[in-house]
């Protein structure tokens, strides 16, 4: 028997909505959600008219759907966004070449201008490279250390007033029970943020934050969006896979779980005295830094000087001198990436 | 399942568990690492290897420690200890009447005689546990605890409907379990019912304070279930030594001990334990409460690292406590006299603001974010348990008739008084 929709009840239902279980018509769905997401922007104010925006795309459907959204919204209600598109290859053969190529898709579908950075251009090292010298062991840090700066250079570069990133409820969820199992409490009270940085020059803002991940390819498989939906190949290590699991269980006993462990980690009663990073600058690459040396530069010279865990477990030999033999032709990150730095650039690690 | 391989900072798992397999290995070889006589055979403190007694001292140690340095007793407590059968409320129990009987024959001025007493809470009806399985499980309890010559309490959970007729309570037990639709709302509304019978029996039979034997891995089991009800505010209330919104404060002793090597020295010493049903025991892991779920994940974090739930509990523990964290002032038990003796938990202030509470779970309750409908009850209870009014009148009368707070009143009105 064919039922209607529960919103609308003309249309016959296609599909019931991850997040709460109402039975709609494909229409409805997407109006729900895109709703949901526009009434995110606006009540936490993440956006202001003429603002020049990066929307930080992987590819991957988090991203696509973000820049689908974003420029539908962005005409529709009328935000006056200037919308570019910002990709990092990170050198991994198989995965990132493959998604970048649906990126470049996506400048022409969407109509919106797209900058790509290489880590190789920046860093002088792909991450094929650095998996190899380092092992599978910890190459996640590494990566999402170099990306976030490439980021925020890349925006800089392109003169980008702030920058959005697909991350998605299930990220958020995953993000904060792994700093309550790291015992992090001071990332667990700002991981929660929707937009961090706003005093610097780079504000960044999640405009998925209580959007499902299920809903995202939920409406990019009903819009038949095109996206590379392949993992990257080094994940299977990480240890995000044990709170991933355990959120995909509890999602199955009970949906409404995921933002109540959101709920949760903005209702965490955090003492604002405990220990906060004081933020400072790199010595040698300019970049915001809570140490002498920015993280990036710190794993950077492990690298170069063939000291794979410099900045990961060994402390000992971290030189913030300037001028120190780092020695050959791969470049440091003071010469790579560009000039924008003389803005102060918020940035927690 | 993603086996970890440590492939992020803060954790180098990959290192640790391939250095712990090599000690396991050596168990069989080694030494107990404190007495340096004895055979090793079992990791106390997740990476020392000792022999049975020395695991024993080392566990009684730290209760010892958390007794003494949070003061959570005193020689003129009448101390009821919440008995279970489980391993550790076993180890609670063997450590509390050996302090006690020491404390008796010493008859040391500062040594705490202090009195003693069990109560077992018999689930069996809501559980669904047979009329002989029950009747054993008492029979086992009885024969522990009398062995220990001490007073025990037996009590049907649905006792705490305080009927005289023991067929109505039964039948009101069932009632509101059965209007209870969500899962893990039934298991949660088992416990809040077993929590407000022991306070009932404390304050009953004289009681001054009540042990319940959580461990660090059952703590930290509860960490994950609160974050994942959405009660990250109301999460440094139950995690702390002491927890004063009873009238018996709860005090727990064994919250730096893991439930592994409770276990291993209830084995070594031959102690008897009870393995009792829950709701999720024969039931699959798809359709288990999320109670269940969360306690299989800190033991699948366990394997992995075997200090992950001291470090769950310890992050918890730095989210900032409530007043009713401290325990209140008592007689003869000066500031001074405290802070000679070591003791790190703070006093309550008598004058404090007492946080709004839920009326069920007692949970403090966030005066900004409450849902509109019934103010008596937090948002997680009015989600899972109460979210048909059928249910509130299904509830124990002295919980209906407790009302909402001043205090959250008045913090919904804050902003106009004058």
């Amino acid at each position: 028997m064919v039922r209607q929709c529960e919103h609308c009840g003309e249309r016959r239902q296609a599909l019931r909505r991850p997040k709460t279980g109402h039975k709609v018509c494909r229409e409805c769905f997407f109006q729900l959600l895109e709703d949901e997401v526009h009434e995110t922007i606006t009540q936490n104010q993440l956006f202001k008219k003429g603002e020049r925006v990066a929307i930080a795309a992987s590819g991957g459907k988090d991203s696509t759907v973000l820049a689908h959204i974003l420029s539908e919204l962005n005409t529709r209600h009328d935000y006056g966004l200037d919308l570019f598109l910002l990709s990092i290859d990170e050198g991994i053969s198989g995965y990132r070449d493959d998604s970048l190529e649906t990126v470049k898709r996506n400048e022409v579908q969407y109509g919106i201008p797209l900058k790509v950075l290489s880590y190789k251009e920046l860093y002088g090292w792909t991450m094929d490279e650095i998996v190899k010298e380092i092992g599978r062991k910890n190459n996640c840090t590494f990566c999402g250390v170099f990306r976030r700066q490439a980021l925020d250079r890349g925006a800089a570069l392109m003169k980008a007033d702030k920058m959005a990133t697909g991350h998605n409820a299930d990220d958020m969820a995953e993000t904060i029970l792994l700093n309550l199992l790291r015992g992090d409490i001071a990332r667990l009270s700002r991981c929660t943020a929707i937009m961090t940085g706003e005093e610097g020059a780079l504000p960044r803002c999640k405009p998925f934050k209580y959007t499902y991940e299920k809903e995202i390819v939920m409406y990019a498989y009903f819009k038949k969006l095109d996206y590379f939906s392949t993992e990257c190949i080094y994940s299977p290590n990480a240890y995000r896979g044990y709170a991933r699991d355990f959120i995909k269980d509890l999602e199955a006993i009970r949906p409404r779980a995921i933002v109540d462990i959101i709920k949760s980690g903005e209702d965490f009663r955090i003492s604002s005295t405990a220990r906060m990073p004081v933020q400072g600058v790199c010595s040698r690459c300019g970049y915001i830094s809570s140490q002498k040396l920015c993280k990036a530069c710190v794993l950077l010279d492990g690298l170069n000087r063939g000291l794979p865990r410099l900045g990961i477990s060994r402390t000992r030999g971290i030189k913030s001198t300037k001028g120190v033999a780092d020695i050959d032709e791969k470049s440091t990150v003071a010469e790579a990436g560009g000039n924008g730095f003389s803005k102060k650039l918020s940035l927690e690690f | 399942m993603a086996a970890c391989a440590g492939a992020c900072d803060g954790c180098s798992a990959g290192d640790a568990s391939h250095a712990i397999g090599d000690r396991r290995l050596d168990i069989a070889r080694s030494v107990c690492m404190k007495c340096k006589e004895e055979a090793a055979v079992a990791l106390a403190n997740q990476t020392e290897p000792m022999c049975a007694q020395c695991l024993r001292s080392s566990i009684l140690g730290k209760f010892k420690t958390v007794l003494n340095t949070h003061a959570l007793v005193s020689a003129q407590d009448r101390i009821l200890l919440g008995f279970s059968g489980g391993p550790s409320s076993r180890v609670a129990l063997e450590f509390l009447a050996e302090i006690r009987s020491e404390a008796l024959a010493s008859r040391a001025l500062n040594a705490p005689g202090f009195g003693l007493g069990v109560v077992f809470i018999d689930e069996g009806l809501a559980i669904g546990t047979s009329r002989e399985e029950r009747s054993r499980a008492v029979d086992v309890v009885e024969k522990i605890v009398s062995r220990l010559e001490l007073p025990l309490v037996v009590r049907r959970l649905e006792e705490v409907f305080d009927d005289d007729n023991q067929e109505d309570c039964a039948t009101q037990l069932k009632n509101l379990l059965d209007s209870v639709k969500d899962g893990t709302g039934k298991e949660d509304i088992v416990e809040i019912l077993r929590m407000e019978l022991l306070e009932q029996v404390a304050k009953k039979e004289g009681y001054t304070k009540l042990v319940l034997g959580l461990s660090t891995t059952r703590i930290a089991a509860r960490v994950v279930s609160a974050t994942a009800k959405g009660q990250g505010f109301a999460l440094a209330a139950g995690v702390q030594y002491v927890d004063s919104r009873w009238h018996a404060p709860v005090v727990l002793p064994l919250r730096d001990c893991a439930t592994k090597e409770l276990a291993l020295l209830c084995h070594f010493f031959h102690l008897e334990t009870l393995f009792l049903r829950n709701f999720s025991t024969l039931v699959e892991p798809s359709a288990s409460t999320i109670n269940s779920l969360c306690s299989n994940f800190v033991f699948t974090l366990r394997e992995d690292n075997s200090s992950r739930d001291h470090t769950i509990v310890r992050t918890a523990g730095k989210l900032t406590p409530f007043s009713f964290n401290h325990l209140a002032p008592s007689n003869g038990d000066s500031r001074s006299m405290r802070k000679r003796r070591g003791v790190k938990t703070e006093l309550s202030n008598s004058g404090s603001n007492m946080e709004a509470l839920c009326v069920l779970c007692r949970a403090p309750v966030d005066g900004r974010s409450q849902l509109e409908d019934d103010p008596r009850y937090c948002r997680s209870c009015t989600l899972q348990i109460v979210d048909d009014s059928k249910v509130c009148n299904l509830l124990p009368r002295h919980i209906q008739a407790r009302r909402a707070g001043q205090a959250w009143m008045k913090s919904q009105i804050e902003e106009f008084l004058l």
